[in-house]
């Protein structure tokens, strides 16, 4: 049993009674929960329904299961009907209703067709049950062979083996036409790359395998000495060392051959294994059939032949593959319409286009479902000259128009979310005026030449953009300073024609319509950057920027945007202290000294980066936040010599502890971390001492001197020149803590000194401190109080690392191997990077794969310090399957997500309101796979988050049957929100559909409304969206899931995937976790889920989510519920179909 | 450094294993009675747990491995502070602990102070090598990778029966193809699951290897196949080498480049297994590789294990070790080891 919070007199009561508790009653089981023990209650309910429970207990246990999300349940809702039925009771259709919901939602979809014969007319409503619980027939479908052993082609391919059948063509599809093909040097002609060139041959080498296996697909060698035993050797390229026997070594023969045998898997070991021990060598080389989509001979009409089948055909033409991927991520029916309008080579010819904006296609009875609906439709039918009733033939002029453009500006404008969002941009003429904007007059080159997506201004433009409460678009500061942007750069630095018509602009549309101009230009847009990075700073204030503000903000950020954040995160910040903020930053940027401004900006960036965690968790109240800011800045401004930078980092650190509330000033270092981890509860102890043992150990590791030292030595120095005689045992143990500095590197080879020219060392500042003898400095300055006090400015770079590191290891990732690994890391931190110019600029990683170097570095600023951190430790990833992890953007936003939030002072019931809404949204799409009527009510609120081709796949899976299937093409925060949304709609439906969900979510809500609310949930288990919102706050922005772009922008595909929290929430609640637990456990769950991500392109999210559910289920199995990981994998993915 | 510390704060899995390291060095086995020992930590730790575990390759002028020493031959020193051998072991065979008169098997030495089972799956750990093989599957082996495989192969073939072996390989990242086992078949198939990959993080998974196998029990050793060039790692070679060393794993190294061709990776090899005692070997052809792996493991069967509980000494900084062999006959030879560790703070 464990006890949370509030859970103490109900652990106290159940141990002083022992456990599992006898003589439990339904109420004692309700209290338990309400107080806090969920697992308590569960014993309790247990312990009812062992002892007989009668009819309430049973009916009370299976709904406390269902609303845990448990899949006992509908075993429970079993038990609970017999014994309706034998009190004679009429709730046995009720219960036998959420018996059919539970066991579809579990993937039993056999008792569920059980539970619906019971109900007899009891399931008259479920109109579309015959459909969805028909048994799984066999499916006919033309496909396509791949010879010899899947996994083996799949290896070859770079495929994950994760994916469905029906998924690995298109993702073969998608791999050939990313990275199948290059352009060659001379002639610009398409040429095969490696690792074509390599599938190719692989290929050829499985159909001698498969020759060679004969009719009945079995490589079968009975004895070592046989010709079969040559023949088989001679194909994979190997050759026997030594006789059959003991002695037997296979040994490379052919490099070419041997290279795909063991690349492709071939079991050579086994081969080698049976040779010595003399026994036969058996392996079946079964072909695989895949679906083809249409059938092969509509891909043949586009396509030359292959004699050798149609997945050579497929690797051989690169376009006929994009065609194929983009008419498979459409929406299905809106692909056949498709189909139907034009000949496969003409949508050939607009394969890329389909393939980037297809998503959000929708043919339905016949008719394009365009964004806006009625009110827009004409404005669309407009621009593309067709009629949306012409269903196909609507999206074919689409994807034809302006070499993609229309297509690109109505993907954009379809994936809008909000209702003032959406009745902004949908709004006919506008629609029409910002589409003229964005196509400007040449429409070459188009938005879908590159292999992939260009560019995320669209996307970000219709997504970010801020309303006011009457729905007018937030032009921060209003049109002037906007204006003032374009017009100031006389010369057309953005644009000329938007410099001359700046002038004449009035209202928000004018500048929103220039910012639709500048998302198709190919260069950096600026202006939306400084745009939406300002819009995000005044978002959540109270009082809108001033224009002049808004105006030095904008000229500001070219330097100094990345510090934006600070404000983003703390929309309460005044704008004396914006404003002081950015004085403060010009002013150190002009400090001469490098070394000076460096330890200067060091210094204040650290605090700063503390203030922020400690607004975030709570600790500076808001009272203190804005004059605790000023007096940090106040004290930085000041930083005419190391001395007053010494003094101003130490005032800083005081001043953080007196806002936090803390007069504990003795041991600063063990307070601020304390305050920084986050103020917890009595019973999180544990916990709590566990995070803030890894933090101390860390700084521990980097060899960092605690600021109490430094403090008491500064203090001492102030009294030495007062004349008081010098403590020798406090310098010594100054220098014992850093004497055993070592400089990044031991000798230099001339060639690596060479080498390392190209880098900024920092040995400059570590030298220092190496050098650093106060005994002698102090013997110098005798006689002389002003020097002797000065020579506490030999301390402000010490003082420095011992800020950054307190900052580091606040953020530092699970794992945490360059921290560990790497005493000097904190120290080699650089402010100032090349030339100087990174002060202020997001924080990047300098000096990887460079072996003479001391290892990698942070250079820049520490705005953007936890990501990058999380960045540089991705590598140290061991990842679980073959395949190395391959988003370099994803999972840093990952970890991010992990490392960040503290959750402390929440309570189980915190979880559960969490984990109920997940499984309210389930429930009730599981009830509309059964029930036309509700299907009507859940799936519009659906299809306004999720787009079409995944919506028609939930659908199909409903059809089939496969409830569960459907349920997991849909992510928790789609789920979360799709709850609130249809809570938020509400009806007669919504409370009989809901039940139990609802009612434990309305309980919840009428015990405290503000902390069990949709904004408290997304605050504490949504994630940070350091791109997307400019801001390291958790909140749920609620986006699309974006697709990869281009560059930076695919870190905007990681920060749209916002489920992570959710999930684990959920899953804490499932399992009654004490959510103290979740500030350990969540980083492990997410590099475990990291590590066992198997994915095959950028854009396979599904894989992530797969890979989080298969560790959620292993954390089930390790706690000793549901199955356990082999289970799991016997499920696998291929029981799964994608169609 | 290898293994053990007794101090108040450890928690109780490290209590277990320090228990059981100690007890496999210098407290014989009797019935079990673990959860006693647990109970009565302070019992326990009246002893220091600090053990150095030290890995000594002798050779003579030509390179040729001298056997049969006696822990009498050597003379060690921490910090110039003279040190007393706890244990003594010659290549695979179980080591002995070293009395004031002499030497006696672990297993058969008689009851003393302390009451306790050496776990049997410790006791196996002893005996033997646990060596890691990390091999380079980067780009940069593309055109190498099926002779590194045969000649990794022939290695594992080769291996004493008690040695235990793990088969790991790198690019990007590090995979883990057979976890540590003296299955060597197991080895040998996950050598074989081994797949082409791209970028070259060599010091990132070393790291990452040195990490489990830190957590071993009893001598081990990694052995590096690579071809050289490093273009993705964030860890330098001497932050590796300094923990290797700290760890006392010999890290030995066989490039298939040519010395000359790399010379800032030819360094850092160089560097890298001299502090810990390894060796690195530059063998273009698989033929050389073959003869590199077949030396590393004469190496392995031929050096001698030592360990000692070292003598009081303030330093918390890095130590070094000095090894001598005492005895005018013994002084020609050469002696390869780590050059110090860095106790743990």
């Amino acid at each position: 049993m464990r006890c949370g919070i509030g859970a103490v007199t109900s652990c106290l009561l159940l141990a002083l009674l022992g456990a599992p508790p006898t003589g439990a009653t339904v109420e004692g089981a309700r209290d338990l929960e309400r107080g806090g023990d969920p697992l308590g209650a569960r014993e309790a309910f247990d312990s009812l329904a062992a002892d007989g429970g009668g009819q309430d207990g049973l009916i009370e246990r299976a709904e406390f299961l269902e609303r845990y999300g448990d899949p006992g349940a509908a075993d429970a809702y079993a038990e609970a009907v017999a014994a309706a039925k034998a009190e004679g009771s009429d709730l046995s259709v009720r219960l036998l209703r959420r018996r059919v919901i539970t066991a579809l939602i579990h993937g039993d979809s056999g008792a569920a067709r059980q539970a619906v014969e019971s109900l007899g007319d009891g399931a008259s409503e479920w109109d579309l049950a015959e459909v969805a619980l028909r048994p799984p027939a066999d499916r006919e479908f033309d496909a396509a062979t791949v010879t010899g052993s899947l996994n083996s082609f799949q290896r070859m391919a770079a495929l994950s083996t994760d994916l469905p059948l029906a998924e690995i063509l298109p993702a073969l599809g998608r791999t050939i036409f990313t990275g199948g093909y290059h352009a060659s040097r001379g002639t610009g002609a398409l040429e095969p790359t490696e690792y074509l060139k390599l599938l190719k041959q692989y290929m050829s080498l499985a159909r001698e395998l498969d020759s060679f296996a004969g009719a009945d697909r079995l490589i079968d060698i009975e004895v070592c000495e046989s010709s079969e035993t040559a023949q088989l050797l001679k194909i994979i390229g190997y050759r026997l060392r030594g006789e059959c026997g003991p002695e037997a070594v296979l040994e490379t023969v052919n490099p070419s051959r041997a290279f795909l045998s063991i690349d492709s898997a071939f079991p050579l070991a086994d081969l080698e294994l049976a040779f010595r021990r003399g026994e036969p060598f058996r392996y079946p080389y079964q072909p695989t059939q895949l679906p083809v989509l249409f059938g092969k001979d509509y891909w043949y009409e586009a396509s030359d032949r292959s004699q050798d089948g149609f997945v050579d055909t497929f690797v051989d033409d690169p376009g006929l593959a994009r065609l194929y991927v983009a008419l498979h991520n459409l929406h299905r029916p809106t692909a056949e319409a498709l189909r139907q309008a034009a000949p496969v080579q003409r949508l050939k010819d607009y394969a890329p286009v389909m393939d980037f904006f297809g998503a959000m296609f929708e043919v339905r009875d016949g008719a394009a479902v365009v964004p806006g609906g009625a009110r827009s439709r004409p404005a669309w039918e407009k621009l593309t000259g067709e009629q949306a009733a012409a269903g196909g033939r609507f999206f074919q002029r689409l994807i034809e128009l302006d070499d993609g453009w229309l297509a690109a500006f109505y993907d954009a404008l379809a994936r809008v979310q909000g209702q003032r969002a959406r009745a902004y941009f949908l709004d006919p003429r506008r629609i029409e005026r910002f589409y003229a904007a964005v196509r400007g007059k040449v429409t070459s080159p188009g938005p879908a030449r590159p292999i992939f997506r260009a560019s995320a201004d669209l996307l970000l433009l219709s997504s970010r953009l801020d309303f006011t409460s009457g729905g007018d678009p937030r032009i921060p500061g209003g049109v002037a300073p906007w204006r003032d942007l374009f017009v100031k750069h006389p010369h057309g630095k953005y644009d000329g024609k938007l410099t001359k018509s700046a002038a004449g602009w009035s209202d928000a549309d004018d500048v929103i319509e220039a910012m639709f101009a500048l998302c198709r230009k190919a260069i950096e847009n600026e202006p939306l950057r400084i745009f939406l990075a300002v819009s995000d700073l005044e978002r959540n204030r109270s009082v809108p920027l001033s224009p002049e503000t808004v105006a030095r903000l904008i000229g500001s950020y070219p330097d100094h945007g990345e510090q934006f954040a600070l404000y983003s995160d703390s929309p309460d910040a005044s704008e004396e202290a914006i404003l002081a903020h950015m004085d403060v930053m010009a002013r150190l940027d002009r400090i001469g000294n490098a070394l000076r401004r460096a330890d200067a900006i060091g210094i204040l960036q650290a605090q700063l980066a503390m203030w922020q965690v400690l607004r975030r968790n709570g600790s500076i109240p808001d009272e203190r936040a804005d004059s605790s800011l000023l007096a940090l800045l106040a004290a930085a401004n000041d930083s005419s010599d190391q001395q007053a930078i010494f003094e101003a980092g130490r005032d800083g650190v005081l001043e953080l502890l007196r806002a936090a509330g803390s007069e504990e000033v003795g041991t600063p270092q063990e307070t601020l971390v304390d305050l920084l981890v986050g103020a917890s509860d009595e019973g999180e102890q544990e916990a709590r001492q566990a995070v803030i043992g890894r933090v101390n150990q860390l700084l521990t590791l980097q060899r960092l001197v605690p600021l109490k030292i430094l403090f008491d030595l500064a203090d001492h120095l102030e009294r030495v020149s007062r004349g008081e005689p010098f403590n020798i045992a406090m310098a010594n143990r100054l220098s014992e803590s850093i004497s055993d500095i070592r400089l990044p590197r031991s000798l230099l080879s001339a060639e690596e000194s060479n080498a390392m020219a190209r880098g900024h060392w920092v040995e400059r500042h570590i030298e220092r401190q190496r050098n650093l003898n106060l005994r002698r400095a102090v013997d110098r300055a005798q006689g002389s109080p002003n020097r002797l006090l000065s020579i506490r400015g030999e301390l402000a770079g010490v003082l420095r690392d011992s800020l950054v590191g307190i900052v580091y290891a606040l953020y530092a990732p699970p794992g945490a191997e360059l921290i560990r690994a790497n005493p000097l890391f904190v120290r080699s931190h650089d402010f100032l990077g090349p030339e100087g110019r990174y002060s202020w600029a997001r924080t990047r990683m300098q000096s990887t794969g460079w072996p003479s170097s001391g290892g990698g570095r942070l250079i820049g600023s520490l705005m953007s310090l936890p990501y990058e951190l999380a960045a540089a430790e991705q590598n140290f990833m061991i990842p679980t399957e073959r395949q190395a992890l391959i988003w370099q953007d994803l999972a840093p936003q990952m970890l991010l997500g992990a490392t960040l939030p503290r959750w402390w002072r929440l309570e189980p019931a915190d979880l559960h309101y969490v984990g109920l809404h997940l499984r309210l949204a389930k429930s009730l799409l599981a009830q509309s796979a059964l029930d036309s009527e509700l299907a009507a009510i859940v799936r519009p609120r659906l299809s306004g988050r999720v787009e079409p081709s995944r919506v028609w796949r939930i659908e199909q899976a409903f059809r089939r049957g496969d409830v569960r299937a459907g349920l997991e093409v849909v992510t928790p925060a789609e789920l979360f929100d799709l709850a609130c949304r249809l809570r938020e709609a509400g009806g007669d439906w919504l409370a009989p559909a809901g039940e139990p969900h609802l009612a434990a979510i309305e309980d919840l809500e009428r015990r405290d409304g503000e902390r069990f609310s949709e904004q408290r949930a997304a605050s504490r288990f949504g994630m940070p969206h350091p791109r997307l919102a400019h801001s390291y706050r958790l909140e749920l922005l609620n986006v699309p899931l974006f697709p990869t772009l281009m560059g930076y922008s695919s870190r905007i595909l990681a920060e749209s995937w916002e489920s992570n929290n959710l999930h684990w929430a959920a899953l804490a609640d499932e399992l009654h976790i004490p959510p103290e637990e979740l500030n350990l456990r969540i980083p492990e769950w997410t590099q475990r889920s990291l590590e066992r991500i198997f994915a095959t392109h950028l854009d396979d999210w599904p894989a992530l989510w797969r890979s989080l559910r298969l560790i959620a289920d292993q954390v089930r199995s390790e706690e000793g519920r549901g199955k356990g990981p082999a289970e799991v994998a016997k499920d696998g993915p291929r029981a799964a179909s994608g169609d | 450094m290898s293994g053990i510390r007794g101090t108040s704060s450890w928690d109780a899995a490290a209590r277990v294993a320090a228990v059981a390291l100690a007890l496999a060095w210098g407290a014989p086995p009797a019935s079990g009675q673990v959860p006693s020992a647990l109970d009565e930590p302070s019992a326990l730790f009246e002893v220091e747990v600090d053990l150095v575990m030290l890995n000594i390759a002798v050779t003579d002028q030509r390179g040729r491995y001298i056997h049969s020493l006696k822990p009498s031959d050597f003379r060690i020193t921490e910090d110039g502070i003279q040190q007393s051998i706890a244990s003594f072991g010659e290549g695979s065979a179980a080591p002995t602990r070293v009395t004031r008169i002499g030497q006696r098997p672990v297993a058969a030495m008689p009851e003393r102070d302390i009451q306790l089972t050496l776990p049997e799956s410790v006791s196996g750990q002893l005996v033997g090598t646990n060596v890691f093989v990390l091999f380079d599957t980067s780009n940069f082996m593309y055109r190498s990778l099926v002779y590194a495989e045969d000649a990794i192969a022939d290695f594992i073939r080769g291996l004493d029966e008690a040695d235990s072996v793990a088969v790991y390989s790198f690019s990007r990242n590090l995979t883990r193809h057979a976890v540590l086992s003296d299955e060597h078949d197991d080895a040998l198939r996950g050598l074989r699951r081994s797949v082409a990959g791209d970028e070259t993080a060599l010091y990132n998974c070393l790291l990452l290897t040195l990490r489990d196998a830190a957590q071993i029990s009893g001598r081990k050793v990694i052995i590096v196949f690579s071809n050289g060039p490093d273009n993705a790692s964030a860890v330098s070679p001497d932050d590796v080498g300094a923990i290797a060393e700290d760890e006392g794993v010999p890290i030995y190294v066989i490039s298939t480049r040519e010395l000359n061709r790399d010379p800032i990776s030819s360094n850092a090899f160089r560097r890298i297994t001299q502090r810990t005692g390894g060796k690195a070997y530059f063998a273009k052809t698989w033929q050389r590789q073959s003869e590199a792996f077949v030396e590393i493991r004469e190496e392995l069967a031929s050096s001698y294990t030592l360990t000692y509980y070292p003598q009081p000494n303030p330093n918390r900084g890095w130590r070094s070790i000095q090894v001598e062999l005492a005895g005018p006959d013994l002084r020609r030879y050469r002696v390869r080891t780590r050059a110090g560790y860095r106790p743990k703070l």
